[in-house]
């Protein structure tokens, strides 16, 4: 007769798999260059949190003039923040000789967990962050009896 | 690690007379903080090293609203938490700490080698120059040195600027090591 597992085996098993999800996940994000030469673009920063009536976007946007950040929804759970520069920064400024290129503006897509309604989203720059907050899609409510 | 031209270890200790700083250019993957931290510490009590200070932030997530963020310490034993009121820095008294300091206090703490950790509210996910030259002036007070954070602050952008990629490095890392567990309220207290 076959011997059953026991739960704890298939917990660890199942927990061994999301571990393994959301470790290629990570390196999704994190194996490619946060630069763009051909459009002298960085990558931001960025963070994405869900609150229960919002999500909240921000993204860190150093030496940019605040008056040229762009934020603009690609669909309900995609936008595009693109921001310029004060002054060009080169590899050079970084201390890197063997690269080539230089960079103008900051330029990202960030995509959302859940559906927002970006008619409604509000957005505000202090202390050299972006902060958008956009108002999640409503959705049916449950009378409570 | 590249420097002109020569190969450097990317995690470097540089000693003077009567300091030793240990710096990294790469974020610690988190599956090697333990064994790093461990051999560290082993290390230090060899040196016997007088007083360990290990810097790092607290991570607040309403920090653009927060003018000038606050120090906070943690220390290995009770004497040194009287050192750290005596400078008027706030100690955390109760809740978690993820991460190399965490591991830097409890491994010195188990050695008997004094060891403080000081930490200012900062961005959990963003450079943060303005946090660091808290840090740092607190560290000034507690060992009467005079460490200049005037650059720190002038060039903070430039800061965030050269340490976006390194950034987006650690910002995996403290995913990995579950740094959002010093958030979490700690349960068995009820007043």
């Amino acid at each position: 007769m076959r011997k059953r597992r026991s739960i704890f085996d298939i917990l660890r098993e199942r927990m061994e798999e999301l571990e393994a999800i959301a470790e290629e996940m990570l390196d999704q994000f994190v194996e490619r260059p946060s630069w763009d030469t051909s459009s002298q673009s960085l990558e931001p920063l960025c963070d994405v949190s869900v609150r229960s009536d919002s999500v909240i976007v921000t993204a860190d946007l150093p030496r940019v003039d605040p008056k040229s950040i762009r934020v603009s929804g690609i669909s309900d759970d995609l936008i595009e923040i693109t921001a310029e520069m004060k002054v060009k920064i080169n590899f050079e400024d970084f201390g890197v000789t063997h690269r080539r290129g230089e960079f103008s503006r900051f330029s990202c897509r960030v995509p959302l967990p859940v559906p927002v309604d970006i008619s409604r989203a509000r957005a505000r720059f202090r202390r050299g962050i972006l902060e958008v907050i956009l108002p999640r899609k409503l959705g049916y409510e449950i009378k409570i009896e | 690690m590249l420097e002109e031209g020569l190969p450097k270890a990317p995690i470097r200790i540089f000693g003077g007379e009567k300091l030793i700083v240990l710096t990294s250019e790469i974020a610690i993957p988190s599956s090697s903080i333990y064994s790093i931290i461990e051999a560290l510490t082993g290390w230090i009590w060899k040196k016997k090293v007088q007083e360990v200070f290990t810097l790092g932030g607290l991570p607040v997530p309403n920090r653009y609203e927060i003018e000038k963020p606050k120090i906070f310490g943690a220390a290995s034993n009770k004497n040194l938490l009287e050192r750290l009121k005596e400078k008027n820095i706030q100690l955390i008294k109760r809740g978690f700490l993820v991460g190399p300091q965490a591991l830097i206090l409890s491994f010195c703490s188990e050695h008997g080698i004094p060891a403080i950790a000081l930490l200012a509210e900062c961005f959990h996910n963003y450079p943060d120059p303005e946090a660091s030259s808290i840090v740092i002036q607190a560290l000034n007070r507690m060992i009467d040195m005079d460490i200049d954070i005037s650059e720190l602050i002038e060039k903070g952008e430039e800061v965030r600027l050269a340490m976006r990629d390194m950034m987006r490095r650690t910002q995996a890392e403290l995913s990995r090591m579950r740094k959002s567990h010093e958030y979490d309220i700690p349960g068995y207290y009820i007043k």
